[in-house]
């Protein structure tokens, strides 16, 4: 064997290229499967390491009615259970640096924390208080000492803020007022907490966008006293010392969480016990405060009502009074009527006799008055007696006269009948005169009397005449004197008469003054007695105003009677109605009391916090690569081992022969071979595991380390044991028999064949000859090129699977980013995205349309946006075999599909195509339709889900009319009409959509302006996801150069063992090219384009396993709520091939010296 | 002025501290269109002289001129391309390309010569018309040296060299072989230059060469070669 191990010292240092190449492809090999299997466990150690330094609870209850000390005793006492706290935390909207966060604000016990002790790596925190759990790693700043000084998170999710700033809270899921004792927080510090190892995705709430934005930590004293532990935290008893994850660690946890369950109908019954007495407490408090108004009540009115039996008795008296005055008034009016109507009796006497007497004296002066008529009568007749007498004496004097009258006129016309007849026998002057002359007779019978007025005088007078009884005129004058002494004695008795006239008339004077003054007298006593009447009358009258107004004062004091009864009687039905609704509250409330149920008591392990399940989940994922990456690896290192060692074997032929002629048995003879690949592989997988146990899990946990706050463990890492020796073996034992397949083919044969050149593997036609026209165009380095390729096969193999492992693995990285970039760029941000909105407005429920379009007035004018769109955004959950294992969905309902659609893409992810979305649409989200296993046509259903997350109610049942592409988060769309269909109302517009302007400084001010406008609950900006998916980004970037260094690696080491052997092998014909005189140009093209044929065979191999490995890897890493975009971009599989190429001809490259150094008189060498 | 002159060459090797002269002051010329043979034991330094010749090594000192040009001067490219244009070169061990056909061995070497003769012709004129499609792998050994003729031949070089052509060939094949290169010499007119350890040779060459520790030894003209078929060994 001494012998041999010097040959095996010789081998492996005159073929050091070899040796190490091969040692290399195990190392990365073996290094790549032990190193990525290691990343997890690692990551889990870690974690652990963290939940163990950090004392993280390993249970924590919660219950939909909180706890008290009671229940945490309880809980203290449960076997098993090393400590145990409670704690408070709420969920609130809070404004940090200008905008607002949904932010759960968590209790931590100051005095515990103060005086623990952080380790620098952020790993431990030592203290004294063993129930100090959840301990919180202080990374700046200092711990609050005032209940209105807050912690944040230290991590990205509190980008913004800093020490010293405020914190304002806005509103909670509840009323705040009974929970926290201020509202307002500075910033003092920032802290790690273990509850929270993923810095993104902190958890669900109900506020905002449903996910929780940051985490908040403050004194005890920030809440309320008295307000109940809202969870309880256990500690489990020899649960650190077990590793979290393990089997061993879920039994001992699940074993008190068991023990818990056993009594959390006990504690869920004493915790019912006291609120029930405290609500009931509550309510007796009330009936006692309710008796008490009641009473104060019953007094005040009561007061009011002998108030108003006082003012009716009052009001009574005063109307009997009244009624009395009354009366007497009017027995005054009678007694006055009376003695008016005596006075009158008595004055109507006196006047009656006033008035006899001046009747008496009128008809005295009457009589006087006829006698004087008769006197008067009596002168008259004797005037006209006279008058007549005086006539009659005319008349004999007229008569006289008429007879002359009535002779002139005889004479003057017997005068004009002359002149007549003359007249009748004359002419000219003669007529003339006797006419002048009978017109001067005319003119004298004009001027006498007519002959009718000389007889009616004439009759008249003789008339005259016959009166007096005469009948001649002679008798006149006797007459007359006999009438004239009848006269005078006439005339004396009406003298006489006078007289005793004038005498009547004195005394009637007298009389008449008489009778006037006792008249006067009468008048004077009429008046004086009327006067005294009168004066009664006017003291009544007074009386009766008096009355009157005593009357008016009587009916205004009824009117306030009135109203005084009317108030007290509304105010008693107020008071009344008031008291039977305190009542009725009461009896509701005791009716609640009475029908309290008891709280349901929960309690979560470790795996049900979003953030470590989430870290385990991506543990878990790094395994399942690293249980298909190192195959590739595997795979290489065996071909590359199966063609070196072939080779290898070969070379030595003669040597092989030799031994064996000389003696040296099989089996020692392929030891050398065998110990060759075993120093070779061991060397490697040895130095492989070293570094890439530590380098992988390094990287791995950096890249993790941008979206998780678990620090890693001090290197150097632990090396697990069992992966490194199975990875080991296995690179080792692939090397091995590989080795052995290639020894034991050489090794079968004689050594007399052995010792003789070994015919040259023979040329062979191949397929492509057949092709007459490509053949014949071909050149001869073609042809020696295309039949090389097919000589070979296992370095075809072992090239093409080598080369398509550097490509799958480069184009697996390139996909992977490209996969989160589609998420920022099909989702939000790109040419034709699925989203044509960055903004979210949350309203409140019940918002009115009034604020709806105020919101989209400041949308659009503080924001830019051009138009908007209202729908219906609920968080809720989707399933389709019942409600008990439903997934989170967002449910989208539009009013107007058609305005959503501008908002919201439609389409199929693979065609193209528009997914038509209307009235009666029902559209869903790739990812969500998949995992519910719903198609086109398909009936699933939506449920309510309560603050928890957890659904609720009896669902609606919606049928699925299309699938749309989509990445962020599960979306339904529905239609209007479908929506009413489900639930049976119409969609109330929740929220609103809209594209504004989005940097910073615009986002801030339109976040201000949103928060004037009344309703406004939520204002989330797309930005916010795209920012955390930039930081995937940035993981991926560093995974991408781990990617990259061993592809490369990868590609370097296959490309130099082929070329390797391709010269070593064709020493004799590359030098007899030369002799041939081939320039060294042509020499390198004839050689190395077999590589490159075989570099692009391998890479378009690895672009086809690139897209089956980055889907798996895509699927791998994908979280629930996420699809990766799916579609490797063209750029990346020609990045992923031009590297494959570039890495290639470095390696030619580096080939070309070797090339060149070959000696032309190599070919004069025999074949041996 | 002979076709190829060596005045005074040597070619010094070092191998470790020691120098070995492979060739050491080595005077000899040969004319156009002869059949020279040099001959002598292992180790004289005949495979360096046709190295040498060949282009394939350069000199330590001394020239070597070859129709008028200095060959020992050229540099790398030159030599390439003398290789290439001037030399055709027979190797012991034919040194085909075991992945072309004969015809294919044959074509290899003519596509990158100025003027070549036609693969084809020269390969039915050593007598292989019928097996030129297949590779050299189904011929025999001399069949196989007759391909590498035919190749060298093809290229119509100024030089015709041949490195112990019948070093791994029996007798019958050998004379066949050593015919085909007295042809090339008396018919084509190829100044052919045979190296071997076979003293029997020299009956059909025109010229022998001695070579003995470095140097020609004796240089002879033959007046009356034989015909290589009439050669006995």
């Amino acid at each position: 064997m001494g012998m041999l191990g010097r040959e095996l010292a010789r081998s492996i240092r005159s073929s050091l290229g070899r040796f190490l190449a091969l040692a290399g492809i195990v190392a990365l090999g073996c290094g790549f499967y032990a190193g990525l299997s290691m990343c997890g466990p690692d990551m889990r150690r870690s974690a652990d390491a963290l939940y163990v330094g950090t004392s993280l609870a390993d249970i924590r209850l919660v219950s939909t009615m909180g706890f008290s000390e009671e229940q945490l005793s309880q809980v203290c006492s449960v076997e098993g259970v090393e400590a145990a706290s409670g704690g408070w935390s709420c969920d609130v909207m809070a404004r940090m640096d200008g905008e607002r966060y949904a932010t759960r604000i968590l209790s931590f016990d100051v005095d515990a924390a103060s005086a623990s002790e952080a380790s620098d790596d952020g790993i431990t925190v030592t203290s004294d208080d063993e129930s100090y759990l959840n301990r919180l790693v202080l990374v700046d700043g200092r711990w609050p000492t005032s209940p209105d000084e807050c912690l944040l998170s230290a991590d990205s999710a509190s980008e913004g803020m800093s020490i010293g700033d405020t914190v304002t809270v806005l509103y909670g899921t509840s009323d705040l007022d009974g929970v926290l004792v201020t509202r307002t927080f500075t910033v003092v510090g920032f802290a790690h907490s273990p509850r929270f190892p993923d810095k993104a995705a902190l958890g669900y709430t109900s506020l905002g966008s449903g996910e929780l934005d940051r985490v908040m930590f403050v004194p005890e004293g920030s809440f309320a006293d008295g307000l109940p532990y809202t969870e309880l935290f256990v500690k489990v008893r020899g649960a650190d010392e077990l590793f979290y994850g393990s089997e061993e660690y879920e039994q001992k946890v699940g074993e008190v969480e068991d023990r818990l369950g056993a009594i959390s109908d006990d504690l869920s019954a004493s915790r019912l016990a006291e609120v029930r007495a405290d609500a009931q407490d509550e309510v007796d408090e009330g009936w006692a405060s309710y008796e008490d108004a009641k009473a104060e009540a019953d007094q005040q009115l009561a007061d009011a009502k002998a108030e108003l039996d006082a003012a009716l008795a009052r009001l009574e008296s005063s109307e009997a009074e009244l009624e009395s005055g009354r009366e007497r008034l009017s027995a005054g009016y009678a007694s006055l009527a009376e003695a008016r109507g005596d006075a009158e009796r008595r004055l109507a006497a006196a006047r009656s006799a006033l008035d006899d007497a001046q009747a008496k004296l009128d008809a005295n002066a009457s009589q006087l008055d006829a006698s004087q008529a008769q006197a008067d009568a009596g002168r008259q007749q004797l005037a006209q007696v006279q008058a007549s007498l005086d006539e009659l004496a005319q008349v004999p004097s007229a008569l006289v006269q008429l007879d002359q009258a009535e002779a002139s006129l005889d004479s003057l016309e017997a005068q004009r009948a002359q002149l007549e007849e003359l007249a009748a026998t004359q002419a000219g002057d003669e007529l003339a005169q006797t006419q002048a002359r009978i017109a001067q007779t005319d003119a004298a019978i004009a001027q006498l009397p007519s002959r009718e007025d000389i007889a009616s005088q004439r009759s008249r007078l003789e008339g005259a005449l016959g009166q007096a009884g005469l009948t001649d005129a002679s008798q006149v004058d006797a007459y007359v004197a006999a009438a004239r002494e009848g006269l005078a004695s006439r005339q004396a008795e009406l003298d006489a008469a006078d007289a005793s006239i004038a005498s009547g008339r004195d005394a009637l004077t007298q009389g008449q003054s008489e009778l006037d003054a006792s008249r006067q007298a009468y008048e004077s006593q009429a008046a004086s007695a009327r006067a005294q009447l009168d004066d009664a009358k006017a003291t009544l009258d007074e009386k009766a105003a008096e009355l009157s107004s005593g009357e008016d004062e009587l009916a205004s004091g009824w009117a306030g009677y009135e109203d005084g009864l009317a108030t007290y009687q509304s105010s008693k039905a107020d008071a009344e109605s008031r008291l039977s609704d305190a009542a009725a509250q009461l009896e509701a409330a005791q009716a609640d009391v009475d029908a309290l149920e008891a709280p349901d008591v929960y309690a979560l392990d470790r795996s049900q916090n979003t953030g470590i399940s989430s870290y385990a989940d991506d543990a878990g994922r790094i395994d399942s690569i690293a249980s298909v990456f190192p195959l590739i690896f595997f795979l290489v290192a065996a071909l590359v081992a199966l063609t070196t060692m072939t080779r290898m074997v070969e070379d030595d032929r003669v040597d092989i022969g030799t031994h064996k002629a000389l003696g040296f048995s099989t089996a020692a003879i392929a030891s050398r071979y065998v110990a060759y690949a075993l120093i070779a592989s061991g060397v490697g997988a040895v130095a492989g595991i070293a570094i890439l146990s530590q380098v992988l899990p390094y990287i791995v946990h950096s890249a993790y380390g941008i979206m998780y706050n678990v620090p890693q463990e001090p290197m150097p890492l632990a090396v697990d044991m069992g992966i490194a020796c199975g990875s080991a073996l296995a690179g080792v034992g692939i090397t091995l028999c590989a080795t052995w397949l290639a020894a034991a083919q050489t090794m079968r044969e004689a050594p007399a064949t052995l010792m003789l050149p070994k015919a040259p593997k023979p040329g062979k036609r191949i397929l492509l000859e057949r092709v007459g026209p490509v053949w014949r165009r071909m050149s001869f380095s073609w042809k020696v090129t295309m039949r090389n390729l097919f000589r070979y096969k296992r370095r075809l193999a072992m090239t093409v699977v080598g080369i398509a492992g550097c490509t799958a693995l480069l184009l697996t990285g390139l996909g992977v980013r490209d996969s989160i970039w589609d998420i920022i760029e099909i989702q939000y941000e790109g040419a034709n995205p699925i989203f044509s909105f960055n903004v979210v407005v949350g309203l409140d429920d019940g918002a009115t349309s009034s604020q709806l379009s105020e919101v989209d007035e400041v949308l659009e004018d503080v924001g830019g946006a051009e138009g908007t769109c209202a729908v219906e955004l609920d968080p809720m959950q989707a399933s389709t075999t019942g409600r008990a294992d439903a997934t989170s969905i967002q449910v989208m309902v539009a009013n107007d599909p058609s305005e959503l659609t501008e908002f919201v893409d439609m389409r199929d992810r693979m065609s193209g195509e528009a997914v038509s979305f209307g009235d009666d649409s029902v559209v869903l989200t790739e990812k969500v339709a998949s995992k519910l296993g719903v198609g086109v046509g398909d009936t699933f259903a939506v449920y309510d889900q309560d603050s928890i997350g957890n659904a609720t109610g009896e669902g609606y049942q919606l049928t699925c009319t299309g699938i749309t592409e989509n990445y962020v988060y599960h979306y339904c769309y529905v239609g209007p009409e479908a929506w009413r269909k489900a639930t049976g109302g119409a969609p109330a517009d929740n929220a609103v959509l809209a594209m504004t302007d989005a940097s910073d400084a615009s986002r801030a001010k339109l976040d201000e302006a949103l928060e004037g406008v009344g309703g406004v609950a939520t204002v989330s900006f797309n930005s916010e996801t795209v920012d955390s998916y930039r930081t995937s980004l940035k993981a991926v970037d560093m995974v991408m150069g781990i990617l990259v260094v061993s592809a490369a690696a990868l590609a370097f080491i296959v490309l130099y063992n082929l070329t390797n052997i391709n010269i070593i092998e064709r020493v004799r014909e590359i030098a007899s090219l030369k002799v041939l005189g081939f320039t060294p140009h042509e020499v390198v093209a004839y050689v190395f384009r077999e590589i490159v044929v075989l570099v692009v065979l391998g890479s378009a191999a690895g672009l086809v396993l690139g897209t089956w490995l980055e889907a798996f890897v895509v699927v791998s890493a994908e979280t629930n709520p996420v699809m990766f975009g799916r579609a490797i971009h063209p750029a990346s599989y020609l990045i992923a091939f031009g590297a494959t190429l570039a890495f290639s001809l470095l390696v030619i490259a580096a080939m070309v010296p070797k090339l060149r150094r070959i000696d032309m008189v190599e070919s004069l060498k025999s074949v041996d | 002025m002979p076709f190829i002159e060596f005045s005074d060459v040597r070619k010094t090797y070092r191998m470790g501290d020691v120098e070995v002269h492979a060739v050491d002051g080595m005077d000899l010329s040969i004319e156009r269109g002869e059949l020279c043979v040099i001959v002598g034991p292992s180790g004289a330094g005949k495979t360096t002289v046709l190295n040498m010749l060949g282009g394939m090594d350069t000199v330590t000192s001394g020239t070597i001129t070859l129709d008028g040009r200095c060959v020992s001067s050229f540099s790398e490219r030159e030599l390439t391309s003398y290789r290439r244009y001037d030399v055709g070169f027979v190797f012991q061990f034919y040194n085909l390309v075991q992945n072309l056909t004969a015809l294919e061995n044959v074509e290899l070497a003519s596509q990158i010569c100025r003027d070549p003769l036609d693969p084809a012709e020269v390969l039915s004129k050593v007598g292989l018309a019928d097996r030129m499609d297949n590779f050299p792998a189904q011929l025999s050994g001399g069949e196989q040296q007759r391909v590498a003729i035919a190749r060298a031949i093809a290229k119509n070089p100024k030089l015709l060299l041949a490195d112990e052509p019948t070093g791994a060939l029996d007798y019958q094949t050998g004379k066949q072989v050593l015919g085909l290169l007295q042809d090339a010499s008396r018919e084509m007119g190829k100044t052919v230059v045979l190296i071997t350890h076979n003293q029997a040779f020299c009956s059909i060459a025109d010229r022998v060469i001695h070579i003995r520790g470095g140097r020609a030894a004796s240089i002879e003209r033959n007046a009356s070669p034989l015909d290589a078929a009439a050669l006995e060994w």
